[in-house]
């Protein structure tokens, strides 16, 4: 029996009203409803459900929990099973050969410890190893190899915190990657010794502030960091959050476009990540929606696609997993939402990006719109507002 | 609330008022209130909105005897605003409370209507001439449109008018004052200001109702969609009153829908977005509101999507088989997935899986109704800081303790209805009724204080029937509501040319206070020994006007009332000279018929202070100590060794885990020990005489001791039986098939050495009940009973494996669910159909005792798995001897064999038979909270006729002409009422003497329906006030034209 204890106890909480089923993303191309894997489970089919694969399957979007009358977390269920599957050798069919988690895999030992050169800093940054503000880079320089653009999240993002603060920001030239695919791959052990690494190192930095611009690594290290690690305890922010603050406290603003340039229509995908993987009081989509809402006051256009927030249909693959023809019908159809909408595709997720931009290698029908992220977008939009004016317009 | 400081050394009486203010004009409030002023006490009724009636006047029909909703609770609002002890203020809302039990100080702010409540009289001309429509009409769920000066609804008490102060021209913009212009009464005021009013009373009752969560809901349930609606939309699209006048149609184009999906649960039962209790009356609503579309238009399609079937109540489950196998309405076991439109028609796809085969469907419903959660009022947190009392987690009213739900945590303020938790209508009002006992229980000291009794001055006046008829006649204008469509000058001509008609007169409005001084004037002044009135309908005004004519010293029963406003105005609206001639009609008829009217005599009888109460079981109990400690010589009679009922045979009970024995030993002491109580153990009635306020009962006690009691009032609390399988499961030949209460006795054992052995238990809930034939009805007590089993044994014994195999899980009412949804992790659930029972085999030799097979719809095959122990649930049924007490008392069972109350909706405590009531499992299965309300209630039922002394009877009686009766017995055998027997008559002649049966109408219990009148064949039967001949005469009066 690979699934016990406490993850029963979740299993059996299900009441089985198969509202799941119709709400499950990856019902809309195979047939897949959680409620009735969980039902077989508990009624002793566990082998069969293991055996069969099915659980590497799931996308673990947390659609169904959003809509869960009994908040079942079969996502969470499903992280743990895989964690006890890899034990009892029943393996995925990892993408990109399992590259990228396999380099996971390799900086999780603790014996090695990686040196990260700054080459890719833009002049003008000023970083340091000691400060305040620490950015998490994440995993997004490493994939540059294979995806051309996936190193400018990183550029622009540095270029954003550096143009708003006074000071320099933390790098950490031994940055592990955060663990978030081993993690909901079920390589939980591997994950932990991540963290342990990446909390030291976050602790010897100094830095009070840690800012992402990854959904998954702002999940990891904001949810599952801290229900892991309890001296854990440095402020996580996105770079949503961050600039959404920095708007509200008047210390930036948004350049207005110039008057010939063509006006940008612009939508926003939700990251699963950013949005039904956190506490509802955080409340991420409106503040990205705020975001939105200043620039269309600078002369861009905002539309919502028809799922949104919540409801935000799946980019298809998450860590690494179930890459297939079924997940680029998913994409297919999430694009297709986006165009009826706008030319420009916002996302904040660089998995979801990469994805994106994959299809459109496949689709002509998807070339013609533009799959850009948030800090790329708002690099050159952004003002900093000075400090004497700043103090007047909060008087006004 | 602060304590009051001052608490004084007066003495306890001193210190106490003998008024109650009840909190909520719904039904809870309205029968709460009347119970009252029937007990002795003075009612203050505070409504928020401008008119009494609550939820229950919007819905259209109520099940399951489908009739209309507002046309049961319209006579209890009529009487609420009339009964001269109770002090109705609507459109107010309580703003400070303090004090204590027994004497607390309340401020309300009374909210201005710019209408003169003693001034307007209803008619209506102002919202006719109203120009702004604008506002959405709250009362139709916001649906249709109304003036911005109006009436909730035609049937609003106080009948009055008020204006919406957001809405009025006048009061925003300073133009218009087109209704001052209009009214004739002058009853319009745009000066009024909010008003504070301070009044004094001993206890307070919360009856707050519930809101209906709707747009709030997550996007799934497409609520957003123009043709998604919620089930109180529904229920007003579907009244005669309602916003498309009764005809079913959906919003965007105004269309018949063909097929209509009833989703259940639409939030409700959903952790998610909080709220995680069953709202309990939805699966009942629901089938109701199919089985009404189906009677609209039969060829409609109904579909009901649930997720388990919870029919909580009395027959209910029969009902939703009914609205199936009667109606054809079509149910599916799934919660669906979401519901998305379609642009273009309007049309919705509903998204689910079917659990039954399993497979993935759309359907296409024109119209959709959701069953969205029941949740406490928006104000009740603010109502509960007023008061000083809690709320619980579900932002319900929190109650004293899990078996006392009708009160709260404060003393002397008391909960009653929807606002302590999910309930449907004949529970509030049992409810109602009990909240009203716990008043008495606190103020009973001070009964009958405060009351007002109408003393009339004038004499009586002596009619001889042989004297000249003197009729006088005042014929209403009612503003212009009548005057406009009949022509009232020339009806009065006409009237006034009649035999007979001494004085008739017309006026503006006889319902003013100034007209009840012009009849009495008129009466002395012509010397009319009759009186009419024409104008609205008597449902409202009959008895103000007999009361006026009683005070000018005509008998009550000398006035006659002719509707010419419902039967003429409104009805002819188009047709001014057919109505105007249909008003010259019916009045002229009832001068025809006013001639032949007599005085009646209302005689008084007296009252036995005594009570008995039947069966010594926990509903038996709370009731009898109720009685004693009011002062009540109370007669408790057990036909059993030992006080305790069905509770001495249980472990530990729901929902509290506390040892039965330790639960009830407390009562049992109170009980034994009151002075007032006399208990009768091993003793059974052996005959019961009399009628209400006195019988004569023989009680037998082992031993063949006799005692001869009277008593006023008998409860009947005589519990209910476990059904013992005969055939199913083997239950007779193997030892470790039981049923639950057997469990039940073996977990009362001490030593559970048993449970060494027993590695695996197996429960199969429905057992023989909710079958197709035999017993039919879901006993609604046994689910949460087995998973408290399952949790008991789950802690008794922690590697114990538990199977629960059930069809639906009855999970209803506030903490259930949550209980429900904790007890999952002890036990596995599996679901079974009715046409695929499991099957339970001996196994050979091997670790368990039995094999269970079962059929399982995921893998659509069978499954097995062994048990050692397999526990039936079985369903509480009516044991036998309740033949016998239901022959003595002259009371009905239903077709289970429980007793049947009533009315199932509004009197659902009561019988039929004046004096005689009900409560506990006798009624239908309950758990103990329920019937701890439930015997509250009885018990405050029977305290409004023991305090009253005496009783007035109706003059309006049937009356048996002796010489016609042939002693067939027809009229015994349909008086609802019992109050007919047949008795033997000795009639002598020239050579003979013989003993005839004659019927014998006991007065004090008629009714005067007139059914026994209708069945017999020799027109040996009358009712006063109704004769043939008066009948006749009318019928004359108006062939004659």
């Amino acid at each position: 029996m690979i699934i016990k204890g406490k993850l029963r106890e979740y299993l059996n909480n299900c009441y089985q009203c198969a509202m799941c089923s119709g709400i499950c993303q990856m019902g809309r191309i195979q047939k897949y409803t959680p409620s009735r894997i969980i039902q077989l489970i508990i009624e002793g089919f566990e082998d069969r459900i293991v055996e069969s694969g099915m659980l590497w399957d799931c996308l673990t979007c947390n659609s169904c929990l959003e809509k869960c009358p009994y908040e079942v977390n079969f996502a969470e269920i499903v992280r743990d099973a895989r964690n006890k599957m890899l034990d009892a050798g029943i393996m995925p069919k990892i993408a990109h050969k399992g590259f990228y988690t396999l380099l996971s895999e390799i900086m999780s030992k603790e014996n090695i410890t990686p040196e990260k050169t700054f080459e890719w800093v833009p002049s003008g940054c000023e970083v340091s190893e000691k400060g305040n503000i620490l950015y998490f880079v994440g995993c997004a320089p490493l994939f540059s190899y294979e995806f051309d653009e996936s190193m400018n999240n990183a550029v622009d993002t540095l270029k954003i915190l550096c143009k708003i603060e006074n000071e320099p920001i933390v790098l950490l030239k031994d940055e592990k990657c955060c663990g978030h695919d081993l993690l909901w791959q079920g390589k939980i052990e591997a994950f932990k010794k991540l963290a342990i690494h990446n909390i030291k190192s976050f602790e010897r930095s100094g830095a009070s502030l840690i800012i992402t611009s990854c959904a998954e690594g702002y999940r990891t290290l904001k949810i599952d960091y801290p229900s892991m690690f309890e001296n854990f305890n440095v402020k996580v922010k996105h770079l949503v959050e961050y600039l959404y603050e920095k708007l509200k406290e008047n210390k930036i603003k948004f350049k207005k476009e110039k008057k010939n340039t063509k006006i940008l229509k612009l939508t926003y995908h939700d990251p699963c990540r950013l949005s039904r993987f956190l506490p509802k009081s955080f409340n991420i989509y409106e503040k990205i929606r705020y975001i939105f809402k200043e620039l269309e006051k600078v002369g861009y256009v905002y539309n919502e696609m028809v799922h949104n927030k919540s409801n935000s249909l799946c980019c298809g693959v998450s860590c690494w997993l179930n890459c297939s023809d079924k997940a680029k019908a998913l994409r297919y159809h999430r694009m297709l939402e986006a165009k009826d909408v706008a030319d420009n595709l916002v996302t904040t997720c660089p998995k979801c990006e990469i994805h994106f931009r994959c299809l459109q290698n496949d689709t002509e029908t998807v070339q013609d719109i533009n799959v850009i992220d948030l800090s790329n977008l708002l690099e050159n939009v952004i003002e900093v507002i000075p400090s004497q004016q700043n103090k007047e317009v909060s008087k006004k | 609330m602060s304590k009051s400081k001052n608490s004084s050394q007066k003495s306890q009486t001193d210190d106490l008022i003998g008024a109650a203010l009840v909190i909520g004009g719904g039904i809870a409030g309205i029968q709460a209130s009347l119970d009252l002023t029937e007990m002795g006490f003075k009612v203050f009724l505070v409504e928020k909105t401008p008119s009494i009636g609550g939820r229950m006047a919007q819905l259209d029909k109520t099940f399951p005897t489908n009739d209309c909703s507002l046309c049961i609770l319209a006579p209890k609002m009529v009487e609420v605003f009339r009964n001269p002890n109770i002090k109705l203020m609507t459109y107010s809302e309580v703003i400070e409370v303090s004090g204590h039990a027994g004497h607390f100080f309340i401020k309300i702010l009374k909210k201005p209507r710019y209408v003169d409540e003693d001034k307007c009289k209803g008619c209506g001309d102002c919202a006719s001439k109203c120009p702004k429509i604008e506002a959405p009409n709250i009362f139709d769920m916001n649906l249709g449109r109304r003036k911005s000066i109006y009436i909730p609804f035609p049937q609003a008490v106080p009948p009055v008018y008020l204006i919406d102060s957001d809405m009025c021209l006048f009061l925003n913009k300073g133009v218009c004052r087109v209704c001052e212009r209009i009214c004739e009464a002058q009853a319009i005021n745009f000066e009024q200001k909010p008003e504070e009013v301070q009044i004094e009373v001993g206890a307070i009752i919360v009856a707050i109702g519930f809101d209906m969560l709707a747009s709030k809901l997550p996007d799934n349930w497409g609520y957003k969609y123009e043709n998604v609606i919620t089930s109180l939309e529904y229920e007003r699209i579907l009244c005669a009153s309602g916003p498309f006048e009764g005809h079913v149609l959906r919003l965007s184009d105004e269309k018949e829908p063909h097929k209509i999906a009833f989703i259940q649960c639409a939030g409700s039962r959903d952790f998610h977005i909080g709220i995680p209790y069953c709202s309990s009356v939805c699966c009942m609503y629901t089938a109701k509101e199919a089985i009404i579309t189906k009677e609209h238009s039969n060829s409609s399609e109904c579909y009901i999507f649930r997720h388990d079937l919870r029919a909580y109540g009395k027959n209910f489950y029969e009902y939703t088989q009914r609205a199936q196998d009667e109606y054809g309405v079509k149910y599916f076991n799934s919660k669906i997935s979401k519901i998305v439109e379609d642009p273009k028609t309007k049309d919705l796809i509903i998204k689910y899986e079917d659990l039954d085969d399993g497979k993935f469907h759309d359907l296409r419903a024109n119209l959709v109704v959701l069953a969205t959660p029941l949740v406490p009022s928006e104000d009740s947190e603010k109502v509960a800081k007023i008061l000083g009392i809690n709320v619980d987690k579900y932002k319900f009213f929190k109650e004293k303790t899990l078996y006392d739900k009708l009160s709260s945590e404060q003393e002397g303020i008391f909960l009653c209805g929807f606002c302590q938790g999910p309930l449907d209508i004949p529970e509030t009002v049992a409810d109602a009724s009990g909240v009203a006992n716990k008043v008495s229980t606190l103020l009973y000291l001070v009964r009958n204080t405060l009351l007002k009794e109408k003393v009339v001055s004038v004499p009586e006046k002596k009619i001889n029937l042989e004297d000249e008829p003197c009729i006088g006649v005042m014929i209403c204008h009612c503003g212009i509501n009548i005057g406009k469509y009949v022509d009232v000058p020339q009806v009065l001509e006409y009237i006034k040319t009649l035999p007979n008609v001494t004085v008739a007169v017309d006026n503006l409005y006889s319902c003013s206070s100034d007209s009840q001084t012009r009849i009495k004037e008129l009466i002395a002044e012509y010397d009319l020994n009759r009186f009419i009135v024409a104008s609205c309908t008597p449902r409202t005004h009959e008895k103000l006007f007999q009361e006026t004519c009683e005070e000018a010293g005509l008998n009550k029963y000398l006035f006659e009332m002719v509707n010419i406003r419902d039967q003429c105005s409104w009805v002819h609206m188009e047709q001014k000279v057919d109505g105007t001639k249909k008003a010259k009609d019916l009045i002229e008829m009832a001068v025809a018929k006013s001639r032949l009217l007599k005085p009646q005599k209302e005689s008084k009888l007296s009252i036995t202070p005594e009570a008995l109460i039947i069966g010594g079981g926990i509903s038996g109990l709370i009731a009898t100590l109720n009685i004693a400690i009011q002062g009540f010589t109370t007669h408790l009679v057990e036909k059993e060794s030992k006080l305790g009922g069905n509770l001495n045979n249980l472990y530990q009970i729901f929902p509290g885990y506390q040892k039965a024995s330790e639960f009830l030993e407390p009562f049992v002491n109170k009980v034994k020990s009151h002075s007032n109580i006399n208990i009768y153990l091993n003793s059974n009635i052996t005959e019961i005489r009399g009628y209400i306020g006195n019988y004569d009962v023989i009680i037998t006690t082992k031993g063949n001791k006799v005692n001869n009691i009277k008593v006023g009032i008998i409860i009947v609390a005589t519990g209910a039986n476990e059904l013992i399988p005969e055939t199913i499961y083997n239950y007779k030949k193997e030892k470790n098939v039981i049923t639950q209460l057997e469990l039940e006795q073996k977990l009362r054992k001490e030593n559970i050495e048993w449970l060494d052995n027993i590695k695996s238990i197996t429960f199969i809930l429905c057992v023989n009940s909710r079958q197709k034939e035999g017993i039919t009805y879901c006993s609604n007590i046994c689910c949460t009973n087995a998973l408290k089993n399952i949790n008991i044994l789950k802690k008794l014994k922690p590697d114990l494996a538990l199977i629960l195999i059930y069809r639906d899980l009855q999970m209803s009412k506030k903490g259930n669910e949550e209980f429900y949804r904790d007890s999952r992790k002890n036990a596995l659930f599996l679901r079974y159909s009715l046409d695929k029972l499991p099957i339970i085999s001996k196994t050979k030799n091997g670790k368990f005792n039995y094999k269970i097979t079962l059929f399982e719809h995921n893998l659509k095959g069978e499954v097995e798995f062994y048990g050692d122990l397999i526990i039936l649930a079985t369903p509480m049924i009516a044991p036998e001897n309740f033949k016998e007490l239901s022959k003595m008392l002259k009371v009905p069972q239903d077709q289970s064999g429980f007793f049947l109350e009533a009315h199932v909706k509004l009197r659902p405590i009561d019988f039929a038979t004046d004096g005689v009531f009900l409560c506990g499992c006798a009624h239908w299965p309950k758990n103990i909270q329920e019937s701890i309300a439930q015997a509250n209630g009885a018990a405050g039922r029977a305290i409004r006729i023991l305090s009253a002394k005496e009783m007035k009877t109706s003059g309006l009686v049937a009356e048996v002409i002796e010489d016609y009766c042939i002693g067939c017995g027809k009229c015994a055998d349909v008086c609802p009422y019992n109050a007919i027997e047949l008795i033997e008559v000795e009639k002598t002649f020239e050579d003979y003497t013989l003993c005839l049966k004659k019927s014998n109408i006991n007065s004090a219990l008629c009714k005067g329906c007139g059914t026994c009148g209708v069945q017999c064949p020799n027109s040996a039967i009358f009712i006063s006030h109704f004769s043939f001949k008066q009948i006749n005469a009318m019928i004359k009066a108006y062939l004659k034209n």
